[in-house]
């Protein structure tokens, strides 16, 4: 199997993004002022409060930890359930199976092509405000370059995590055809068990226990801890193989499922 | 080269009620009811044949060629495809196919037409070579060049569907399937379609199947016609066979000067034959008959001894009235 065809849709998807630029401007505001948004919330809640540290988190902490959630949700975010419900609501789908390719694969390389347009365009400036606020430093975090190294390997497994869970989740729309409705369930929950709201660490013991075990925490919250130096050496790589675990297993799922909804497809329309 | 016997789809459809109470009993308790689409059906295609499949909207066409190409699962029987069962092996088959559906585009909508162009190059890995002679083959025969560096949403219908014929034809495929690919176009793009489809047939041995409501592309294209009523191939044969059968009807419409009456000698005259029926709405009149029967010359003799005729015009039944007679009788004798 050669994999040129599917560079090709990661490049078409690319160059999709660049025709819209004038969206991509917006998209890039709307982000900086959701950062900015937390930011001050945080600020006004350390101030409200007596102690300098929730959670083991001071606001230095939680701003960085804003910041770096930011830039890994950036870099992980795959959207398989746009183009699927896209896919499958307008029967779109068809054009695609009549072509030789895996549309797995497919999908999958569109949205790596999307994904990668948006990193060119966030990556440098939220590189440049991460250095120049220096809060690496303020929270007393050393970045060596295995740190780096290890946050790579973790994010992409995270990429592959994030990909599978929605791939999963998308196929769903075949049982209930409710798509707007699984959208927004979806969106909410990936994002509160994966620590996008507050960190895991501010639920109680029990609860913040379980989800470190969920593969939602493996998508965004573990490379970010790792990058923040959170997780001790021997913790580090048994979270890396749960997390290579949740890819073997999702990946398998998202395979299962999918040859399930194959066969049981009806193509809408025409 | 395609062989389908004894093919069914069924789909299962859940009923929902109306309003708020019906869709939250549907939620729980879904009505369930079976539709057969197609219905054993069997047919054998040869190579280098090119097909017409027709029949009335919601007949299963489309439901076929959805099985032929392996997008959907039959129920039921088998189909070959160049030996492959398409369902089953879907990536091979779709490398020796390729398929229009008029109602949607494989061309992607926001990419200049080019870079779909080249996309599809490397999803059937087209030569350097093969690529330039085809695009310039696609150019002669359906002027690409007038807009293939623009983005595809704005390309009209009829460039549209020139660019997606072209686009299923780039990897020179031995099986070609036309899903209403003149829908909505104007006489002049639906010749340069037929055209290009022709000369394909021609160059290539290309087996076409094609599905349409334009009786001008089955009588442009097609020498065997498949005629398909609620899931089941009703006619499968020869289409100048089926034009002389229920052909044989011709429609004489005349305006006279003077009311025309009904009168037992004009029956008489040509009563020995009961394939004649006679509307008239005063001065108006239309009279279908049996050319067998019935000679034009002593129909038109005997009206202008009788009226004075004002005007007079003979017309052949085409074969959308033949397929529409044959839809309302479900059965053929030819």
């Amino acid at each position: 199997m050669t994999l040129r065809p599917y560079f090709a849709f990661f490049k078409a998807y690319f160059l999709v993004y660049l025709a819209y630029r004038v969206q991509v401007v917006l998209w890039f505001f709307t982000n900086a002022l959701e950062i900015a948004f937390a930011m001050l919330l945080w600020a006004a809640i350390y101030a409200s409060s007596s102690a300098t540290s929730l959670y083991g988190f001071t606001l230095v902490d939680m701003l960085l930890y804003q910041l770096l959630m930011t830039l890994t949700f950036s870099l992980t975010d795959m959207n398989p359930i746009d183009s699927l419900l896209d896919d499958f609501n307008d029967g779109k789908i068809a054009m695609s199976l009549i072509k030789p390719v895996n549309y797995e694969l497919q999908i999958f390389f569109q949205n790596l092509g999307a994904n990668a347009f948006r990193n060119v365009v966030l990556l440098l400036p939220m590189l440049a405000i991460i250095i120049g606020s220096q809060l690496l430093s303020k929270a007393g975090v050393i970045i060596s370059l295995m740190t780096i190294l290890v946050f790579i390997v973790s994010v992409i497994m995270g990429l592959l995590i994030n990909y599978f869970v929605k791939f999963i989740f998308s196929n769903l729309i075949f049982y209930t055809e409710a798509s707007f409705g699984l959208w927004q369930l979806q969106a909410i929950v990936i994002s509160l068990l994966a620590g996008g709201i507050v960190p895991l660490h501010f639920f109680p013991e029990v609860i913040g226990n379980i989800l470190r075990l969920l593969p939602f925490a493996y998508i965004q919250y573990i490379p970010v801890m790792t990058l923040m130096g959170r997780i001790g050496a021997n913790e580090l790589s048994l979270a890396l193989w749960i997390q290579l675990g949740w890819v073997i297993i999702l990946g398998f799922s998202a395979n299962l499922v999918w040859r399930h909804s194959i066969k049981n497809m009806k193509v809408n329309g025409g | 080269m395609i062989q389908v016997s004894h093919v069914s789809k069924d789909f299962i459809k859940y009923e929902k009620g109306k309003g708020l109470k019906g869709l939250i009993q549907g939620f729980f308790n879904a009505k369930k009811t079976v539709h057969h689409a197609v219905s054993d059906i069997s047919f054998e295609i040869q190579k280098g044949e090119m097909v017409g499949y027709i029949g009335a909207n919601g007949a299963g066409k489309s439901t076929t060629i959805k099985m032929l190409t392996g997008i959907l699962t039959p129920t039921g029987g088998e189909i070959r495809v160049n030996g492959i069962v398409p369902h089953q092996d879907r990536k091979s088959n779709a490398k020796t196919i390729g398929v229009v559906f008029g109602q949607r585009t494989q061309l992607w909508w926001d990419l200049p037409l080019v870079e779909s162009f080249s996309v599809l190059k490397e999803i059937y890995q087209v030569s350097d070579q093969d690529f330039d002679e085809r695009m310039a083959f696609f150019n002669e025969v359906l002027h690409l060049n007038e807009f293939i560096s623009s983005p595809v949403r704005t390309l009209s219908l009829g460039q549209r569907m020139r660019a997606d014929i072209a686009a299923s034809l780039l990897h020179n495929p031995q099986v070609l399937y036309l899903d209403e690919p003149t829908i909505g176009l104007d006489v002049q793009a639906k010749q340069a379609m037929r055209l290009a489809i022709k000369k394909m047939n021609e160059t290539f041995k290309t087996t076409v199947i094609l599905t349409t409501h334009d009786m001008d592309d089955i009588e442009d294209l097609c020498s065997r016609i498949m005629i398909l009523d609620h899931g089941k191939i009703i006619y499968d044969g020869n289409l100048q066979k089926i034009k002389d059968t229920y052909g044989v009807m011709k429609t004489l419409t005349l305006t006279l000067s003077s009311p025309f009456e009904h009168n037992d000698e004009f029956i008489t005259s040509f009563s020995s034959d009961h394939d004649i029926t006679i509307e008239s709405n005063l001065t108006q009149v239309c009279i279908k008959f049996n050319k067998q029967h019935t000679k034009v010359s002593q129909l038109t003799a005997w009206m202008m001894h009788h009226y004075e005729v004002l005007d007079m015009s003979i017309a052949d039944t085409d074969i959308e009235d033949i397929v529409a007679s044959i839809y309302e009788a479900k059965v053929v004798n030819v």
